[in-house]
């Protein structure tokens, strides 16, 4: 203190004061950076966290929109899992898909890499010609998927019929068949997935496979024993990016629900197929906040999901050190 | 490579700037329509005196439909509004701003407090009004000079009222009707004449078995399915002495024993005609009057549709390649005649609007005086009782001639006085759901009339309480 008051008198700047001078040079150079992130800081806080901060407030309240929140604690989340008649079977629903689609489309998108991997004339077009489908509009392909899985006039069941099978599935029209249809329907936008797994294979040194065909070892051995161990940071990727897609699953089961003849529930869009057999979670969420008005029970479904979400990626987060391998973490 | 240095003043000066900017911009657009069509705003009527800024009133109108042809029909009623009162100038939207769910984006507007002055409805006004959303227009009929309260179809207005308060005007009042095929009754020997169609359920079901022709495991033609529509079970469940919602004691009647009964009659028809397989007479297609439907396709000669559907030029005789006519439901073992339902569209103010009298003067004109412009195209039953008699739908009168249309425009017109009770439930979308679910099991045989009727009633009736009680 003394000596601090003795260099104050002598001019020589204090601890204190050389910690301010150091803050404010600090800002002084990062204010640009920090203004020109200012816009997404702004648009993060205001779209995305508020948002989200506002609907955990609303799963403990009744809330219809057109009228404030009227608080009720955990009565939302206590009708979900005990008095709504088809909380569950949305439940199932999407974990039916998703616990088929996941693996299917990273082992579909898998194949497709490695087919796309190869070097011959015009990998390129057909890069391009298998990614396509990734880029268009849900809703278009849903319909496009329609037509295809038509019961009477689709193309599918056309050929079907042609290879002896004489009553094809009715697809939407089936409780049986509708998520079958709608998985299928989610295999044909693998392209993005694909595109990862493609990226992932180039980064895998080719002296590995030199080395491996010189002592050799087969393709299938190479795809056991290199392929796949070095693609397991790609894989895991894909595989929460999936697991996330396939509880969000919303468009197609919205177009495709919603008019299913004879099952469907007629005009009205969320009708979620014959025996509610494509009432997925995000549907029935969607159904309630903006059919039936309820918004508050809707964001304790929506919250319901982001846990459950959370839940998962953290297990999976936790698992991973066992089977994905990072080639940077081994010790030398 | 040099880099410019940008002093922090300016660096904040352009920030600054470009947020005054965007937030200009962002006030700027904000309650203006996106570019849906040609929703410019209305310009008064030519000849019209000029009107001063002052005794000018701006209204911003949605309508649910947003399709091109829909939309001008509305712009030309909106332009006749315009000759009357050249001071109410009104900004059209179709399809509300910038597409999307029309409902979604009311609704989320009425919670933001900017919506429309006034606006279409595809989905009742009670569901809206019940939670109030909706300005009150009683006091504001009983002075108008057309929509005064009894120049309504009753059970049509009542799709407007919550409690003994009106909320909206209907703007039409579709009824259904069952549709056949004249040509191919000539052809299997039959009556043709409206008189002659099927009067109860048993004669129904047994001029559907002669049209059912299976070969193998295939359904070659089929007769008639009457689960197909479930928007028109309203009507069956009347047509059987039922009814599925009882507004004026607020509650639900959904397994009410003629709706069990009528349940359970389709479960033996399904048996009967269709070996009890549901999943695969709806893999067939949809059996409706549309374009695409099996009716149309000739699979078979019997349907059920809207007044509507007579309108659409496919229903050209000539288009179609076969005369059509159409008929009353039939009537059930528990009921005593038959009845219809009706589908309306309507029209409502947004609570909180600016131009309460000004607004209800437009949505007045366009469910009274102005719907005629609409029904020219569409044949979309009015609601409004002195809708002049001498306009006929000319799509109609194309598609079927002159004196079949005015036949048929009667005959739906008529039939409206035996319309049941529907689209009055607070919870109407809820309670849909839930009747609709029940009909879904019990024809997938998942359970049983009784089961599933039980189960629905006691769901619907708790939500509806529920509701109530939070209102």
């Amino acid at each position: 203190m003394i000596e601090a008051e003795a260099q104050a008198r002598a001019g020589v700047p204090t601890d204190r004061a050389r910690l301010g001078q150091r803050r404010a040079r600090l800002l002084r150079q990062n204010v640009k950076g920090y203004a020109f992130i200012s816009p997404w800081i702004i648009g993060l806080l205001v779209f995305s966290a508020y948002p989200v901060l506002a609907s955990f407030y609303f799963s403990f309240t009744k809330y219809t929109v057109l009228k404030p929140p009227v608080w009720i604690g955990v009565a939302n989340y206590a009708n979900m899992v005990t008095q709504d008649p088809v909380y569950w079977k949305s439940v199932s629903n999407t974990l039916y898909y998703g616990l088929i689609s996941v693996p299917l489309g990273l082992a579909f998108s898998l194949f497709l890499a490695l087919v796309l991997n190869q070097a011959v004339v015009g990998i390129g077009v057909y890069r391009t010609v298998y990614y396509l489908p990734a880029i268009m509009p849900p809703v278009a392909a849903t319909l496009l998927w329609m037509l295809l899985l038509d019961p009477g006039n689709g193309l599918v069941n056309s050929g079907l019929r042609s290879l002896g099978i004489g009553r094809p599935p009715g697809w939407f029209s089936e409780a049986a068949w509708a998520k079958p249809a709608l998985i299928i329907m989610s295999l044909w936008g693998s392209g993005g997935t694909m595109l990862i797994f493609l990226a992932g294979l180039k980064d895998i040194p080719k002296t590995y496979y030199e080395a491996a065909e010189i002592d050799g070892a087969s393709a299938w051995y190479r795809l056991l024993n290199i392929t796949l161990p070095l693609l397991t940071p790609v894989i895991f990727f894909n595989l929460i990016m999936g697991i996330i897609g396939s509880f969000g699953v919303f468009t197609s089961a919205y177009i495709a629900g919603g008019s299913s003849s004879g099952g469907g529930y007629g005009p009205g869009g969320t009708a979620g197929g014959p025996l509610d057999s494509m009432l997925m979670y995000m549907l029935l969420l969607y159904r309630n906040a903006f059919r039936y008005f309820e918004m508050g029970y809707a964001s304790a479904m929506a919250v319901t999901m982001f846990v459950a979400i959370l839940s998962l990626t953290l297990v999976l987060l936790k698992t991973s050190g066992r089977w994905v391998y990072y080639e940077a973490a081994v010790p030398s | 490579m040099t880099q410019e240095r940008l002093s922090r003043r300016a660096l904040l000066k352009g920030m600054g700037g470009g947020m005054a900017v965007l937030a200009l911009a962002a006030c700027a657009s904000a309650g203006q329509p996106a570019p849906v069509s040609e929703s410019a705003e209305a310009t008064p009527a030519e000849g019209a005196p000029p009107v001063a800024p002052a005794e000018r009133v701006d209204l911003v109108m949605w309508t649910a439909w947003g399709g091109q042809d829909d939309v001008d029909r509305v712009r030309i009623i909106l332009d006749e509004f315009q000759e009357l009162h050249p001071g109410i100038m009104v900004e059209l939207t179709g399809g509300g701003p910038g597409g999307g769910d029309y409902n979604e984006l009311l609704l989320t507007r009425i919670a933001a407090g900017n919506a429309p002055d006034v606006a279409s409805l595809f989905t009742p006004p009670v569901g809206f009004a019940a939670r109030g959303s909706l300005d009150v227009i009683d006091e504001l009929m009983a002075t108008a000079e057309y929509a005064r309260p009894d120049k309504f179809w009753q059970p049509v207005l009542d799709t407007c009222k919550f409690r003994g308060k009106t909320y909206g005007l209907p703007f039409s009042a579709a009824s259904y009707g069952m549709f056949y095929n004249v040509d191919w009754f000539e052809e299997a020997g039959l009556p043709t004449d409206r008189e002659s169609f099927p009067q109860t359920f048993d004669e129904l079901r047994a001029l559907s078995a002669q049209f059912v022709a299976w070969e193998g495991d295939e359904l070659k033609t089929g007769g008639f399915v009457p689960w197909s529509e479930l928007w028109t079970s309203p009507a069956w469940s009347g047509c059987n002495g039922a009814q599925w919602f009882d507004s004026r004691n607020e509650q639900y009647t959904i397994n009410d024993p003629g709706n069990i009964a009528l349940l359970q009659y389709w479960v033996g028809w399904l048996d009967e005609q269709y070996r009890g397989d549901v999943e695969y007479i709806a893999s067939l297609g949809a059996w409706h009057t549309g374009q695409d439907g099996n009716w149309f396709q000739k699979v078979t000669p019997l349907s059920q549709g809207g007044a509507w559907n007579t309108s659409y030029s496919y229903m050209k005789y000539e288009t179609a390649g076969f005369r059509w006519d159409v008929a009353k439901f039939p009537v059930g073992p528990d009921g005593e005649k038959s009845r219809t339902a009706f589908w309306p569209n309507w029209f409502a103010m947004p609570i909180g609007g600016p131009h309460r009298t000004e607004s209800f003067l437009l949505m007045e004109y366009m469910c009274t005086v102005g719907m005629p412009t609409w029904y020219a195209e569409v044949f979309d039953t009015p609601a409004w009782l002195d809708f002049p008699d001498d306009v006929i739908t000319q799509n109609l009168i194309d598609n079927v001639g002159a004196d079949k249309a005015l036949e048929m425009h009667n005959f739906f017109i008529d039939y409206l006085e035996d319309a049941v009770e529907v689209w009055t439930s607070p919870i109407e979308d809820f309670g849909t759901d839930q009747i609709n679910r029940a009909i879904d099991q019990v024809m997938h045989k998942v359970k049983t009339p009784q089961e599933a009727l039980d189960e629905a009633q006691q769901i619907a009736q708790t939500r509806l309480e529920e509701t109530l009680r939070s209102l």
